[in-house]
């Protein structure tokens, strides 16, 4: 018998076709990974083979690329924590709600601009004579420009700054959730508000940050355009790899190898995070 | 609310980071406005005038603008195309149940954690193999795939915020499915629809690592021009841009803000 | 407000399956035209099952609703004319009291000034015509039921659910909602279906009572037959009776079977004779045992008082015979006699409220 609840499923079809779609593009991709390349204008011939995966596994430069993508990755998203945890308080707890609502302000405004538009502003800004190390310079911190530009420091400043609005929109979250009671308790039993900080608000956003930590540090895998132009290069992210294989040497079979590497790789160190943030979260309550 | 704990030497401190970190943001955003005004082509300090320039070279650039027209062709194509098909299948995975549902609902969102650059290689590889000239459909077909978990994701949270109770109760007062769906369910979609079109539009727009792979010289769009300018050239051309894209999100900004607020429209 | 037509509903062995589950079972039930029967019962009995099977929204795995005697199980929720307020009301927050109320005329094609005039009607009768502009999220809660039920009697339904309406209000509002819930319903003589938690409510406002237990229905009745003379030891637990008494058959007539409780025997009048020596169970409220002295010539259980409180309207006392515990109550009047703990008494078990329970 046919009811709206029943119905209802069909909605899905559009979708569905989009899904089949993904999964072909994704299948047909990882397909391509057991064979050969071809000659020019093909992408791949003969017979099935795991060359391609020797390949990726065995070169050393190409384990030095997997596992700084990922030590980086998970550098940079606790960074991007610790920056984010201030504004996420005083978002929703400052006493003048215009504080708050400026800095919701200026992120929504960083957020919407664009990863090209920052991309290319730290670009200009981390320069060796751009705005930051001449203001270094002239106020005397440092006596010689410091090189911000391909090396990780200036790919990690970009790529912290473009993950901020996302782990402060998530914690703003958990801040809002905390039971405001509960730290009232610690004070009243003599806690110092820092005390009351570290040893009864951090715990209770430890779900929170930990969520947090999963999703900063998975879009902090993907990079892809910041250390193109900001590692010059020099820097150079798995996606940088992968891209290279496909425009600049051509071997589709070589980057499909790479790409399935590296979601393999990206699956198991997220699940990694994910059990030992539960581990910890166990630990500590 | 409890806003006592941000007082004394403790709310200081913490409001001092927030502070600093929110310097850090604006940062860029402010810099490349001011850099685009700059009448030097490399970044001199203090600025030494006042210049229109770049702004003039982008707008009067047909490379830029082509991929500007291309790029906000793309954005109207793929923005209601993915709330078309992003609102049913939103109200199918969160009303109903069927068998495959969580599969159906892991792939359809799979983009969201797969890297993006993946994507747009497997997409570009599939799409090659199958002979197909890549073109302004190619181009939006990726970009569709890629944004629809963003709509999916906006308007099931907003749907799972709808009571249910509230739709029977239409049915039951003599509503028929459709008009239940475009009397009842639909203005109180209002808000996820809005955020999905923002989120949809913004990526559409923004979006590099699907780009680089799907749009040839004829269908090239803004980022992977201002990407090609930026290796080729040395001015602040790309600022002028820059400067164009900051001043759409805030107009963005004030319009979400007017609508609906835009601290509601940006929860993610 | 003119009374409608009233319809009959009619159940027929209405069954509902979720996968192998059985909530519902075999479910037989008549409501009488203009009367309002109430579901009562534990959480999970089946209740909002039956409910929402009336009104389209859960397919029946087997069985018949009829309504004026005609089978609704398949059609379409929203061609069944079928009035329900619901749990949380329900409202339509993008749309005004008065869009509210309107919907479902709109929905019929009834004419726009019809459609103006009965949606006044509708807003008097409930006392929210001064409200009409307000969107749901600004009224209270007894408001917002208010709204609700004049958005399902406006299309003059033949029959009105009400799940659990009252149910997420405060105490002193339940109770002036629930005179004015009944006046109206009476008034326009719709036949109605409630589902409540609450016994007082359900005893206050219905007709007639069905306790639901595990899908089935345990006992049917009027709230005072019910409350007086339970017919199971689950109808009887579940309406809060204390004394529910494991005996045996002493003797047995075609009127009567005489029982040993703590020993001693009690006449109690039951149409269904039973075995001398079978075990039996019997329940009796304590306002229906009078505590008299132990020299009284009536027959009843003599017992020693084991505590006695003075509760508000009534004095509770708590007795002991055997092994047997028994609650008996008295008026709390300067006339009621005061028994003293450890003094022995006559318990006086009002006959036309003792109950040989059904296995
Ligand atoms: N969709 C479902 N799938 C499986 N079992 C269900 C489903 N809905 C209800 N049930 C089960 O059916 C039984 C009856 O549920 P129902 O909601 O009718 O109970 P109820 O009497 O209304 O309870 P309450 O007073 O708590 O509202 C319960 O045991 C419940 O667990
Ligand atoms: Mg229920």
């Amino acid at each position: 018998m046919a009811k709206t609840s029943d119905r209802s499923k069909y909605l899905i079809s559009p979708a569905l076709l989009i899904a089949s779609f993904i999964v072909v593009a994704y299948g047909y991709f990882a397909l391509t990974s057991f064979f050969p390349k071809g000659p020019p204008g093909t992408q791949f011939v003969g017979t099935p083979t795991l060359d391609n995966y020797w390949r990726v596994l065995g070169s050393g430069s190409n384990q030095a690329v997997l596992f700084s993508t990922l030590g980086a990755s998970f550098l940079i998203s606790l960074i991007t924590i610790a920056v984010a945890v201030p504004m996420a308080m005083v978002i929703v707890r400052a006493k003048r709600e215009w504080v708050g609502n400026l800095i919701m302000l200026a992120i929504a405004v960083t957020f919407l601009s664009g990863g090209v538009t920052r991309a290319y502003s730290w670009l200009i800004l981390l320069g060796n004579r751009g705005l930051i190390n001449l203001g270094l310079t002239n106020s005397g911190i440092v006596d010689a420009p410091i090189r911000f530009l391909y090396n990780w420091s200036g790919v990690g400043i970009s790529i912290t700054h473009y993950l901020l609005p996302f782990a402060v929109f998530t914690l703003i979250g958990a801040v809002r959730n905390l039971n405001p009671s509960v730290e009232e308790a610690a004070r009243s039993l003599g806690a110092s508000r820092t005390t009351t900080f570290w040893r009864i608000t951090m715990p209770m956003l430890l779900p929170g940050l930990m969520v947090t930590l999963v999703l900063v540090y998975s879009i902090a895998l993907a990079s892809f355009l910041f250390p193109m132009l900001l590692g010059g290069g020099k820097v150079r992210m798995i996606a940088n790899q992968i891209y290279d294989r496909m425009f600049v040497e051509y071997d589709i079979p070589y980057a499909a190898a790479t790409a399935v590497v590296f979601l393999v790789s990206a699956f198991a160190s997220i699940w990694l995070i994910s059990f030992v943030a539960k581990k910890i979260e166990k630990a500590v309550s | 609310m409890f806003r006592r704990d941000l007082e004394g030497r403790f709310g200081i401190t913490v409001s001092l980071l927030a502070a600093v970190a929110t310097v850090f943001l604006l940062l860029p955003v402010l810099f490349v406005v001011l850099h685009s005004f700059s009448p030097t082509r490399y970044f001199q300090w203090p600025p030494q005038g006042f210049s229109l320039e770049w702004h003039l070279n982008f707008y009067s650039s047909s490379m830029f603008m082509d991929a500007a027209k291309n790029s906000f062709l793309m954005a109207l194509i793929v923005t209601p195309l993915s709330l078309v098909i992003g609102i049913p299948a939103s109200y199918a995975l969160v009303r109903s149940s069927f068998k495959g549902k969580a599969v159906i609902q892991q792939i359809i969102l799979s983009p969201l954690i797969i890297p993006g650059v993946v994507t747009g290689v497997s997409l570009l590889s599939l799409l090659s193999a199958a002979g197909m000239n890549i073109g302004l459909f190619g181009l939006c077909l990726g970009m569709l795939v890629f944004a629809l978990p963003f709509a999916i994701r906006a308007l099931s949270a907003n749907l799972l915020g709808l009571d249910p109770r509230i739709e029977e109760a239409a049915r039951n007062l003599g509503a028929g499915p459709f008009r239940t769906f475009f009397a009842i369910v639909l203005p109180q979609l209002k808000s996820g629809i809005l955020a999905a079109s923002v989120f949809v539009f913004v990526e559409a727009l923004d979006n590099f690592s699907i780009a680089v792979f799907l749009s040839n010289d004829s269908t090239k769009v803004l980022p992977v021009a201002a990407y090609q300018y930026i290796k080729d050239f040395d001015d602040p051309t790309v600022a002028a841009m820059a400067t164009a894209l900051i001043v759409m999100s805030i107009i963005l900004v004030a319009f979400l803000e007017k609508v609906m607020g835009f601290q509601k429209s940006l929860r993610l | 407000m003119e009374t409608l037509k009233s319809s009959t509903l009619q159940l027929r062995q209405l069954t509902k399956k979720y996968n192998n589950f059985e909530a519902v079972r075999d479910l037989d039930l008549n409501v009488p035209s203009g009367s309002l029967l109430t579901l009562l019962g534990p959480s999970g009995c089946g209740k909002s099952t039956v409910l929402r099977m009336i009104a389209g929204f859960l397919n029946v795995t087997s069985g018949e609703i009829l309504v004026d005697g005609k089978d609704i199980s398949r059609v379409e929720p929203n061609f069944r004319d079928i009035g329900m307020v619901f749990q949380n009301y329900a409202l339509f927050p993008h749309m005004t009291v008065e869009s509210n109320v309107a919907f479902g005329l709109k929905m019929r094609g009834v004419a726009k000034h019809e459609q103006a005039e009965r949606v006044r009607d509708a807003l008097a009768m409930v006392q929210m015509t001064h409200l009409a502009d307000r969107y749901p999220s600004q009224l209270s809660g007894g408001q917002q039921q208010r709204v609700a039920l004049a958005r399902a009697v406006v299309i003059k339904p033949k029959l009105l659910l009400l799940d659990e309406p009252l149910g997420a209000l405060d105490r002193h509002l339940r109770e002036g909602l629930q005179s004015e819930l009944r006046d109206l319903q009476r008034q326009l003589g719709i036949t109605s279906i409630l589902v409540t938690h609450d016994q007082d409510e359900a005893l206050y406002l219905s007709d007639y009572i069905a306790v639901m237990n595990g899908g089935c229905i345990e006992q049917l009745d009027t709230p005072i037959a019910l409350y007086d003379r339970p017919q199971t030891e689950f109808v009887a637990r579940f309406l809060g009776v204390p004394n529910i008494f494991a005996s045996t058959v002493v003797a047995s007539s075609s009127s009567e079977v005489t029982v040993s409780l703590g020993g001693q025997n009690i006449i109690v009048p039951t149409d269904t004779g039973k075995t001398v020596g079978s075990s039996c169970k019997i329940s009796v409220r304590p306002s229906h045992i009078e505590v008299a002295r132990s020299e009284d010539p009536r027959q009843g259980v003599t017992a020693v008082i084991k505590s006695a409180h003075e509760l508000g309207e009534r004095i509770v006392y708590h007795c002991e015979v055997a092994d047997l515990k028994i609650e008996a109550n008295a008026p709390r009047i300067s006339s009621s006699e005061r028994f003293a703990v450890g003094q022995s008494v006559k318990l006086v078990l009002d006959p036309a409220h003792t109950v040989l329970l059904r296995d």
